[in-house]
């Protein structure tokens, strides 16, 4: 997963490979402003169980969303390797939790393939299509879609939880 | 004798298929043959029309020329001169004076042109219409009607015209005005293939070379005329008469002379019309209906496409154009221009005509060949009689189809009663053939098609049986069915089917009987019982038989052997079985005949341990044969006892033996013993001297104590010095644990430093991961700016690389002080296991130490003791002295032995009596064994 130097002036687009809940996912880098390692993260208690808090970003207050919990898998452990992706969503910053962060990977659009049929409910509202690394099938995430329905997945997991 | 006619048609029998076509076109059809297989031509009666050529499409009817002679003959380089048929102009269009050039390139010395004696043709007519004034004239440059007319209508020969052809002109011509051409053949160029007739009735004309074989020719020899030079003929050139050729050409030429001769002439041609009107010529000539002339060609575009030419499926308008042209350049050629230009032209060419015509010079003679004509027409009778043999029996069946080619039933019936046609050829014969034939392919199906429903039904009739027997019954049902006529042959069939699959049931039936009567037998134990095998037949005879056999087979053995058992039941030993059986019979015989060897083998041991023979081997005749075991462990142990018994005995004699010597002994003994009080008393006294020597040992005792006490203190010394020493190595020790103690101190603290490394490697590592973040970010941003980040983007893969060889290095560092680790580790334990050695030996040490303790105080008991030796010796002095008090006392003693000694020698002698009687009887015991052999 080597990053080239003519990269940038290729159509290709750039995901980000990230590891959560036992899956590699793949994120456009376009929404993301930048990735850390945990800060502090201070719970908010009587949120949605995807919350898991908010954080400090140089100044602002920034959301920790586990995307597993929207997902519908158990929430991620915090662990030294775990990450926070930052992405913008309609004027809003909001940090996912991952558990690796793999690195960053040229794709175009013609290496997708489209989901299996056998997709569990939970990650098919959310991934568009699947992708061949390394041997390895990576989802694409919708971000939006991931973060939009905030009131329909709240009530999902809410259920699920 | 008429000489037969030259061959203008050839047949080619491989490609004729008999279709009749070239009859059909033929205007006179009996000139062909079809009775055979082929169709034939009779040259005699063909007349050369041409229309068979054209009308066979299997290439099996060709024309016969004189090209290939021609050639041959201009090859050998035979003078000759060539006489060209105004037809060329068609077949040659625009080239036909090439065609001179190329006739003098190949050696043809003149050539000249039929339309000049065609001039000379009109001039010998009009003469003839003048002097002789006939009737009727026919023309005849076509020698197809002046055959005709010879063969078929004789009647019309005197009216043919005396004149020969253009050709023939041409050729007198040249005969007569060209002498020195005299001995030259001649080739003609002509468009028609019946010309040889002519030039073989007349003798003159050498080659007839049409002008397609010659077209032909040219073009397997690649001659191309366009490369020849235009060359003129070498007689007067014929003004309008170059029209011959055409239809109404000769019209036009006599027109010239006798403008009125038109209305008197019938221009008539082609072969659908021409023989037609010929056949009535005759008669509407009697009736006066007949023109004067008869200007009348066999080829419908005349000879321009005539039947030596490739120009019969032109156009008329094709064909006459070119000849028109040339008649106009012709016309014109001749024409005297100025006054009176018709009356000069004509005048003119009458002189060039009259330059070359002779009188007489040009006349024709023509056979009269009917006789050829050997065609006979059938009587009445005969009529019906062929008719009947093409099976037309009606009037209506005179189709008058002309698939025979003969156009009507009569002249077809003609043609066979010639031996022209056979009736196979009849459309009306063959259908009716066709239709008995099929007739009789009806009945015959409609006969198969109930025979093979009748034997279908019966067929699967039997396939049931089959089925039943297949099925192991026989208890099938079968009923034929009665036939029709047409099945009655095959319905015999199934009757024998049927009968003989009765005798198949009662064979089965008499073979399950015989087998069920064995069976049962055998079950209910009748051995004896036998079957009847004559009842059966082939095999099943051998199967009864063999059943039989078999009851046989097994029944003798198995009485044989009941009887011989029930001998061994009585406790008999029969004499072996010798009768020999096959195969397991023979196991159960050996059987028999190893336990009968058995019980003879145990009879006889136990006839010999009868007589006393216990050392006999009892063989074992398998791991399970117990009685054998037994016996032979009765025989073992009973062996065992009486060995022991004889030894027992033998003890006891040698026991008694001894018991008598001992008792002898003792009685010697008890008067040696008294002998010996004496000495004993004798002893005391040397006793009592020998006190005085023991105290004087005594004193020496008491010296060797002394010494042995110095020795004892140098022992203690040498002791205390091993403590001392024993202390120094303690010490040393001690301090030596100590170092160790210290050396581990020492390699824990590397240890701990080694962990506070591992730290700082841990501190390392997240700062790659973090600097690993950094660039993803940085990547992220420079995506973010597009082109511009390119730059950017590079940093940022450097830096991601700078991180991952952090990461790597530390790794490396990890492993390294997991490997000090280890290092560390095994060192320590090293010295732990230094310090257990040490602490060993300091063990070891103080075991010493205590151990000396233990020698000195041993030491010092030592002393102790022999203090008390020397006390005791002083003791065992006072002691010699009681004991010579005590020895006085011993010699009382000795006397009262004496007495006892006596009343022992007497019991001896008792116990001597008894050990005697014991040895007797060990001895009557030891003969009694004795007669054992063990």
């Amino acid at each position: 997963m080597e990053l080239s130097s003519d990269l940038l002036v290729t159509e290709n687009q750039l995901i980000v490979l990230c590891g959560c809940c036992g899956n590699l996912f793949g994120i456009h880098t376009e929404p993301i402003q930048e990735v850390l390692a945990i800060p502090e993260v201070r719970p908010v208690h009587h949120a949605p169980p995807f919350v898991r808090g908010v954080f400090n970003l140089r100044g602002r207050v920034v959301v920790l969303i586990d995307p597993a919990v929207k997902m519908g898998a158990p929430p991620q452990e915090l662990t030294p390797e775990s990450r926070i992706l930052v992405v913008h969503s309609k004027d809003e910053l909001i940090g996912l939790l991952v558990s690796t962060l793999l690195g960053v990977v040229p794709f175009a659009s013609g290496q997708a393939t489209p989901n299996p049929e056998n997709l569990e409910e939970g990650f098919r509202k959310v991934i568009s299509s699947f992708l061949l690394l390394d041997g390895k099938m990576v989802g694409l995430l919708k971000i939006d879609t991931l973060l939009g329905e905030n009131d329909e997945l709240a009530h999902d997991g809410g259920g699920e939880a | 004798m008429l000489r037969p006619l030259p061959k203008v048609i050839e047949v080619v029998k491989d490609k004729c298929v008999n279709c009749h076509a070239c009859i059909a076109a033929c205007p006179v059809k009996f000139c062909n043959d079809g009775h055979g297989d082929t169709v034939e031509i009779n040259s005699d009666l063909c007349i050369g029309c041409g229309q068979c050529l054209r009308a066979c499409t299997h290439q099996a009817r060709l024309p016969v020329d004189d090209t290939k002679a021609f050639v041959e003959a201009l090859a050998r380089r035979e003078p000759m001169i060539a006489v060209v048929a105004p037809a060329v102009a068609v077949s040659f269009p625009n080239e036909y004076l090439r065609l001179n050039g190329w006739l003098k390139s190949a050696g043809v010395v003149a050539s000249f042109d039929v339309s000049f004696g065609a001039e000379l043709t009109i001039r010998s007519y009009l003469e003839h219409v003048k002097t002789n004034t006939p009737e009727l004239v026919i023309a005849q440059p076509c020698p197809v009607l002046v055959n005709y007319a010879e063969i078929y209508h004789p009647e019309l020969i005197p009216y043919l015209a005396p004149a020969d052809s253009p050709m023939l002109h041409t050729i007198k011509m040249i005969r007569e005005f060209w002498p020195k051409y005299a001995g030259h053949r001649i080739a003609v160029l002509s468009p028609c293939i019946a010309k040889k007739r002519e030039f073989f009735q007349t003798g003159l004309g050498d080659f007839n070379v049409t002008m397609t074989n010659l077209k032909e020719h040219f073009d397997s020899a690649n001659i191309r005329l366009a490369t020849f030079p235009e060359v003129d003929y070498d007689n007067p050139p014929a003004e309008r008469a170059v029209l011959f050729s055409t239809p109404g050409g000769l019209l036009r030429t006599a027109e010239r002379w006798n403008p009125g001769i038109r209305d008197l002439t019938r221009k008539i041609e082609g072969p659908h019309v021409i023989f037609h009107y010929l056949d009535h010529l005759d008669r509407l000539r009697r009736e006066k209906k007949t023109p004067l002339l008869v200007d009348c060609l066999n080829c419908d575009l005349g000879c321009n496409g005539g039947t030596g030419t490739d120009a019969k499926d032109h156009s008329p308008d094709e064909v006459e154009r070119l000849v028109e042209e040339r008649n106009q350049v012709m016309q014109k050629r001749h024409r005297r221009w100025g006054p009176f230009s018709d009356y000069r032209t004509r005048n003119a060419l009458e002189r060039l005509v009259d330059r070359y015509w002779k009188p007489r010079l040009y006349g024709r003679q023509y056979e009269n060949r009917s006789q050829s004509n050997l065609i006979r027409i059938p009587s009445e009778a005969e009529f019906k009689r062929i008719y009947e043999q093409m099976e037309k029996f009606e009037e209506k069946d005179h189709y008058n189809c002309n698939s025979c080619g003969y156009g009507t039933c009569e002249r077809m019936a003609i043609a066979i009663h010639n031996q022209l046609n056979r009736p196979e050829n009849c459309h009306h014969f063959l259908l009716n053939r066709s239709e008995r034939a099929r007739q009789e392919v009806d009945e015959l199906t409609r006969t198969s098609d109930l025979v093979f429903r009748y034997q279908s039904g019966e067929l699967a009739k039997l396939a049931a049986c089959l089925q039943t027997l297949a099925n192991g019954h026989i208890d099938w049902k079968w009923e034929v069915d009665a036939p029709e006529q047409a099945t009655q042959a095959v319905h015999g069939l199934f009757q024998q089917i049927f009968q003989n699959l009765e005798l198949v049931r009662g064979s089965l039936q008499n073979l399950l009987t015989d087998s069920h009567t064995l069976t049962d037998a055998a079950l209910a134990g009748k051995l004896s019982t036998r079957a009847d095998a004559s009842r059966n037949q082939g095999e099943f005879a051998h199967l009864v038989q063999g059943m039989n056999n078999i009851l046989e087979a097994v029944t003798r053995p198995l009485v044989v052997a009941s009887g011989f058992i029930e001998r061994l039941s009585r406790g008999e030993i029969p004499p072996r079985i010798t009768e020999e059986y096959r195969g397991e019979f023979n196991l159960l015989i050996g059987s028999l005949n190893r336990l009968v060897e058995s019980l003879e083998g145990v009879t006889v041991v136990a006839q010999r341990v009868a007589e006393g023979d216990l050392q006999i081997e009892v063989r074992e005749r398998s791991d399970q044969d117990r009685l054998m075991q037994a016996l032979g462990r009765m025989v073992k142990q009973v062996g065992q006892m009486f060995r022991e018994v004889t030894t027992g005995i033998a003890t006891l004699a040698s026991s008694s033996t001894e018991l008598s010597a001992i008792s002898e002994q003792l009685a010697a003994s008890t008067k040696g013993s008294s002998d010996r009080s004496t000495t004993v008393a004798a002893a005391v006294e040397q006793m009592s001297s020998n006190t005085v020597s023991v105290a004087t040992s005594m004193e020496q005792t008491t010296m060797n104590l002394t010494s042995v006490a110095t020795a004892t203190e140098e022992m203690s010394a040498t002791i205390s010095e091993i403590a001392s020493n024993s202390e120094k190595a303690r010490r040393i020790s001690a301090s030596a644990s100590q170092q160790a103690n210290s050396v581990s101190e020492i390699i824990r603290a590397m240890e701990k430093s080694a962990q506070e490394i591992g730290q700082v490697t841990e501190t390392i590592t997240s700062i790659s991961s973090q600097t690993n973040l950094l660039a993803l970010n940085a990547t992220i941003e420079a995506a973010r700016a597009g082109v511009a980040g390119k730059g950017f983007a590079v940093v940022a893969n450097e830096v991601k690389e700078l991180a991952q060889q952090t990461s790597t290095a530390t790794i490396d560092i990890r492993k390294k002080i997991a490997g000090i680790q280890d290092v560390t580790v095994n060192a320590i334990g090293d010295i732990e296991s230094i310090g257990k050695i040490i602490k060993e030996v300091s063990d070891i040490i103080a075991a010493i130490a205590s151990g000396i303790e233990q020698q000195a105080s041993v030491t010092k008991s030592i002393s102790g003791h022999i203090a008390e030796a020397s006390q005791g010796v002083r003791e065992v002095n006072r002691r010699m002295a009681e004991i010579a008090t005590s020895t006085q006392e011993v010699s009382k003693d000795v006397m009262a032995v004496n007495r006892v000694h006596g009343e022992v020698t007497s019991s001896s002698h008792q116990v001597f009596a008894s050990a005697r009687q014991l040895s007797e009887l060990a001895e009557q015991l030891r003969g009694m064994v004795g007669k054992f052999k063990i």
